[in-house]
């Protein structure tokens, strides 16, 4: 069976509920960014409350749940950044 | 109502006069109030810096009710940055201490001949020399003037002073109170400077009365369990505002090289969990009565001595000082902070200025014989924290650089004027609007210039978590809401949330606690005013408010000359950013027009000018604001 090794970077609030900034990710592959997502929520189930706020980037771009995972790819879990 | 404290600093008269309840209904407070009276009281077309211009230090109706986020105070008057308004807020201790001294609001005026600091003390104020004081740095002045004082407990009494940046009339001077707080934008210190004003002092425990004590109470402790519900609460104070910067990066959206980049390969070294890991914070703290505890306390004896009374790094600091100047080194971040506070100046202005420097210097434009000698090169910290220290003094180039990057771009030519980052005279905040169209919106429509705090931020309203229907914000009447959408939606958005904000800074509380990043609900801060006042105001009245102190200033702004025209955008900020999630993505001219096309048709000002109309002015019952602008012809046909 294959696998993709992916880095999945939590940023503000994320990280707050995930209790780190950034954990190792082997998913089966092929992958998409959902089942990374899917198994973050596993192990952090608090982060399905923030789920609808949060923006997905892959490598520093835009990213939909659908995107598919490359080995090495660093997917960012981005919450609102507002003013001050 | 209340009380208002005149002090007239040309005649040396001090005068109490009363606040009438049917101004402080329409206007509430800090800016609502404030504007009402500069508006009245000034003539237009006069120098910022002479004696003609007031200087407007208030307080809210709820002020001295102790909830989080009820802690701030502004100061406004006509600002020496740019042609018109300016405004500005702190938190810290003034704003009880503002009440409890027996005032609402305290008006200065005139030209005092020598030095002066102003004590106010239970329902008295008197004048006193503050001959000793000049030339001091804030932190001198605080500790002097609380000894002369008399204070053996350090919040008897709040201190809120200059340092020698406003007396010697650096445009963006701030206002520096209880050490680490500052009223920074805008230049108010400088306009204290310019009325050889030094400081003034709150003292007293005065009883502020309240019509329903009871009721009071259940909106407290409302207050106190909506407050942890904001998102944003745990986050600030883990890390600080200064924890977004990795975030912004990330996104694409820190101001980097003078805006010339979204993203900075050093952001992680500068953010506000580097600050906590490295163990350069050793400390949190917090402004009066509130539990959010976002204040960063730092100390270290190298490779700069920073002081742990006198401040850590905001989010805009940290950038500013940092990502904007190509710097990675937190201390000398810290460093440049703390002089800042020191000196009296605002860190936002102050690091576009830097940046501002370092590309003039990077062009030849600026040369090494002009700096005295100083390398201005991108990422220099040594030649941050030395800059600092320049402006501050007023010494070298440092004096050309106090003027602000408008004026000095103006008086160093040969193409200065690309890249001087400002709006209005006032220097461009650490907000990407290349990636959240609504800031683009907001630095160029604020009256203040350039400003990131007329309403939250677009990454809010992507999803429907925080719409309020009872707000006006209805997630089926409003779609397309992403980052880069610029539409009526966005644009809806931004008209709600400026009222309300305008509201928040005229009952002068801190947006931080307040929904949607905060979790107090407006709701709950009118029930909070109405117990307070005995008022029945609704939510209706409430947003009219904000309404009201909104087309004040853009009156006020007409009447200074200012049109549509004046609302716009360096062209830098309307060109794609090269690098990051935004990169290729212009906002431009085209889109800027279109936001405010509906902006002003949202508030009914006339499209063509940006100027409010008889109608907008009369819904919120400024009809005799019209009457003046129609004698001085800039109210729209």
């Amino acid at each position: 069976m294959s696998t993709v090794r992916v880095a999945l970077v939590y940023l503000g609030q994320a990280r707050e509920v995930a209790g780190t900034k950034e954990e190792e990710l082997v998913l089966e592959a092929p992958a998409k960014i959902e089942q990374a997502v899917s198994k973050a929520i596993s192990a952090h189930p608090k982060l399905s409350e923030l789920m609808q706020t949060l923006k997905l980037l892959i490598n520093g771009q835009w990213a939909t749940q659908e995107a598919e995972l490359k080995d090495g790819d660093r997917v960012t879990l981005l919450p609102p950044v507002g003013g001050g | 109502m209340g009380k208002i404290l005149r002090v007239n600093l040309s005649a040396r008269a001090i005068n109490t006069e009363p606040l009438r309840e049917e101004v402080a209904r329409k206007f509430i407070g800090g800016k609502g109030l404030s504007a009402r009276i500069l508006f009245d009281e000034l003539k237009p077309g006069i120098d910022a810096l002479g004696p003609e211009n007031k200087l407007v230090i208030a307080a809210g109706p709820m002020g001295a009710i102790p909830f989080s986020g009820n802690s701030r105070f502004s100061v406004c008057a006509k600002s020496p940055l740019g042609r018109g308004w300016g405004e500005s807020y702190s938190g810290g201790y003034m704003a009880p201490k503002i009440k409890q001294a027996g005032f609402d609001a305290i008006i200065v005026e005139g030209v005092s001949e020598t030095p002066v600091w102003l004590y106010v003390n239970e329902g008295k104020a008197e004048i006193r020399d503050a001959s000793n004081y000049w030339g001091k740095t804030t932190e001198e002045t605080e500790s002097g003037i609380k000894k002369e004082l008399g204070d053996t407990d350090k919040r008897q009494t709040s201190v809120a002073s200059i340092g020698p940046a406003g007396e010697k009339l650096v445009r963006y001077a701030a206002v520096m109170n209880d050490l680490r707080e500052a009223a920074g934008r805008s230049g108010m210190g400088a306009v204290m400077g310019s009325k050889k004003l030094k400081a003034w002092a709150c003292k007293g425990a005065l009883k502020v009365p309240v019509h329903d004590d009871k009721k009071l109470k259940d909106y407290v402790r409302q207050c106190v369990s909506e407050v942890k519900k904001g998102p944003y609460i745990q986050p600030l104070r883990d890390y600080g505002t200064a924890g977004d910067t990795d975030d912004l990066s990330a996104s694409g959206r820190l101001p980097t090289k003078n805006f010339l980049q979204g993203t900075f390969a050093g952001a992680d070294k500068i953010t506000g969990e580097t600050i906590v890991s490295s163990g350069l914070l050793t400390g949190r703290d917090t402004c009066w009565a509130c539990s959010t505890n976002c204040k960063r306390v730092v100390e270290s004896k190298s490779p700069y001595v920073l002081e742990k009374e006198v401040g850590g790094q905001e989010y805009e600091t940290t950038a500013a000082f940092g990502s904007y100047c190509m710097n990675n080194d937190m201390y000398a971040i810290a460093k440049a902070n703390q002089l800042c506070n020191l000196y009296g100046l605002d860190t936002i202005s102050t690091g576009v200025v830097v940046g501002f420097a370092m590309e003039a210097y990077e062009r030849g434009i600026l040369t090494k014989d002009q700096t005295g000698g100083l390398e201005l090169k991108w990422g220099n910290p040594d030649a941050i924290v030395k800059l600092v220290e320049l402006i501050g003094n007023r010494e070298g180039i440092g004096d050309l650089l106090g003027e602000g990057v408008w004026r000095a771009a103006q008086k160093l030519g040969k193409g200065a004027e690309s890249f001087a980052m400002h709006v209005k005279g006032r220097e461009i905040p650490m907000h990407e609007p290349r990636g959240k169209r609504n800031i683009g919106l907001m630095y160029a429509v604020a009256d203040r210039g350039a400003c990131h705090m007329e309403w939250e931020h677009d990454d809010y309203w992507e999803s429907d978590t925080y719409l309020r229907p009872e707000l006006g914000l209805v997630a089926s009447e409003l779609p397309n809401r992403t980052l880069l959408d610029y539409g009526l939606s966005k644009v809806k958005i931004a008209r709600v949330q400026a009222d309300l904000w305008a509201m928040c800074d005229s009952l002068v509380v801190c947006v931080f606690d307040i929904y949607p990043g905060g979790g107090i609900e407006h709701s709950t801060l009118l029930g909070i005013l109405n117990a307070a006042t005995g008022w029945d105001m609704s939510m209706k009245e409430y947003m009219e408010v904000g309404e009201r102190a909104i087309d004040l200033t853009r009156a006020f702004n007409a009447r200074e000359g200012l049109t549509r025209d004046d609302d716009t955008l360096p062209k830098r900020l309307m060109d794609p950013l090269p690098d990051g999630a935004f990169a290729g993505k212009p906002f431009g001219p085209d889109i800027l027009d279109s936001m405010l096309d509906n902006y002003y048709n949202l508030r009914g000002w006339d499209k063509k000018t940006g100027l409010p109309t008889r109608a907008a002015l009369q819904r919120v019952g400024l009809d005799s604001v019209a009457d003046q602008l129609d004698k001085l012809n800039v109210l729209p046909n």
